[in-house]
């Protein structure tokens, strides 16, 4: 009798370290896999940010005194590059660093739009073919940059879930799994500002 | 031609609602007109194009057309369809989907993460509106038959040429290798120490469940089914039977190879 005991109590003992070593993989990949969306949504925003300068300078070979329109454009530039150096691991979990990433990519959507509403003046730049695949370009980098924070919720989401499911929320707290909290834009602040341009 | 540019996009997708309610439209083939509009001798001639590009260049474009994008903005509706159909084979990612929706006149290219280097975002841009456009201008009189025509023409040159210059396909993204490899030697061996007896199968299923499930996570499924494979290998061969393998699924339908898109494309 003595001896089966033992046997079930070590048994035991390895099972609940097997699911511990279980638990503990799936949560740092899981964990790694926000920081990589964070990561993703960072790229996205310095791809659209590469493309402003080709943008400006195409812009000013045909309204080149529109200086106070260039001037909010490379001051917008310039947060969104502090922005996309931030340590991805530390967004992922903040909601204040997210909030200033999206608040310095609404500064730099503003600037652009009034960069693009000069062309509306200038006929010749609407037509210019440079301009028109730059617009493309950068309503392809919006979208990006809208699915990949979409994604990056995603992975928040489903390591919350995770690290909250038994047994799985006792090795988080054992190995310090903080909760990634994620910031979602309240519907009253969905408000959209579209620039149109009809072709005459 | 309207150009609109806009935050809506992002806004949407940010929150969890947005994946709330999608019922993804069926992929019958590759094209799949669902407002009707698409004459059946103009489907089979592009049936056919397409066909021969995903036969030379592994590359799968399919065509939609939908009465309405169900509450969402075209953008986010062509990304749900484009994933869920997962167009282009999986590591590569070229997939490309071709839609249009009399809902607001929007017409869309949503390119596969494999794709975006040869149709970037402005070249998709040009093939909307040199291609598309031209034969089916916002609020005008739409000749679908040449628009569609032009458009496919277009992407597939445009893919040919890609293809000529570097044969063996696009970026390999998707599921590691390496992963992989692993768990089959591992299958295997569980299989072969299974034949042997079904308790040193279990033991080694057990094993081998655990070095899996610290590769590639889910511990306590790797075990299980590692244990179980032990044990029914070794059974099977006691009990003397034969097990049939039959081979894959049959030929002549179009599925979606798994491949990954990131919202890059263009549209209006």
């Amino acid at each position: 009798m003595k001896s089966y005991g033992i046997w079930i109590f070590v048994g035991i003992v390895a099972l609940c370290l097997l699911i511990s070593w279980g638990s503990y993989n799936s949560l740092v990949s899981m964990e790694e896999s926000v920081n990589g969306s964070w990561s993703e949504v960072q790229n996205q925003m310095k791809r659209r940010n590469d493309l402003i300068p080709n943008l400006v300078s195409t812009v000013k070979g045909y309204a080149a005194h529109e200086a106070s329109t260039f001037a909010a454009v490379t001051e917008a530039r310039a947060k969104i590059g502090q922005v996309v150096q931030l340590d991805a691991s530390k967004i992922a979990g903040d909601v204040a660093l997210q909030k200033k990433l999206l608040e310095a990519q609404q500064g730099l959507n503003a600037s652009l739009g009034r960069l693009i509403a000069v062309a509306e003046n200038y006929p010749q730049l609407k037509a210019d073919q440079n301009f028109r695949a730059l617009q493309d370009e950068l309503a392809g980098t919006e979208n990006r940059i809208a699915v990949a924070r979409g994604r990056a919720i995603k992975a928040a989401q489903e390591f919350n879930s995770s690290a909250r499911q038994f047994p799985a929320n006792l090795i988080a707290r054992a190995a310090g799994f903080a909760r990634k909290e994620y910031y979602e834009i309240p519907v009253s602040e969905q408000a959209v500002p579209v620039v149109n341009f009809d072709k005459k | 031609m309207i150009r609109i540019i806009s935050v809506l996009t992002f806004l949407l997708l940010t929150t969890s609602s947005a994946l709330a309610d999608f019922s993804c439209p069926k992929l019958q083939a590759r094209v799949n007109d669902y407002i009707g509009v698409i004459p059946s001798t103009t489907k089979e001639s592009l049936e056919a194009t397409l066909k021969n590009l995903e036969e030379k260049t592994s590359a799968q474009v399919a065509i939609l057309t939908v009465p309405d994008s169900q509450g969402m903005s075209f953008e986010d509706f062509t990304l749900k369809v484009a994933e869920t159909w997962a167009l282009g084979q999986k590591g590569k990612d070229n997939g490309l989907l071709i839609a249009y929706t009399p809902d607001g006149d929007h017409f869309r290219i949503q390119v596969g993460y494999g794709l975006e280097g040869a149709i970037t975002d402005g070249i998709a841009g040009r093939i909307r509106d040199d291609q598309f456009r031209k034969f089916a201008p916002k609020s005008g009189q739409k000749d679908f038959v040449s628009a569609f025509t032009a458009t496919v023409g277009e992407i597939s040159k445009i893919i040919y040429d890609e293809y000529a210059k570097d044969p063996s396909g696009a970026s390999m993204r998707g599921i590691n290798k390496d992963h992989v490899a692993i768990v089959i030697v591992l299958l295997v061996v569980i299989l072969i120490v299974g034949c042997i007896h079904p308790v040193a199968g279990a033991v080694c299923g057990l094993v081998c469940g655990i070095v899996a499930g610290s590769i590639i996570g889910y511990a306590i499924l790797c075990i299980i089914i590692g244990v179980v494979l032990g044990l029914v290998a070794g059974l099977l061969k006691e009990v003397g039977g034969e097990i049939i393998l039959s081979g894959g699924g049959g030929d002549g339908g179009f599925c979606g190879g798994g491949g990954g898109f990131g919202g890059g494309g263009a549209g209006d």
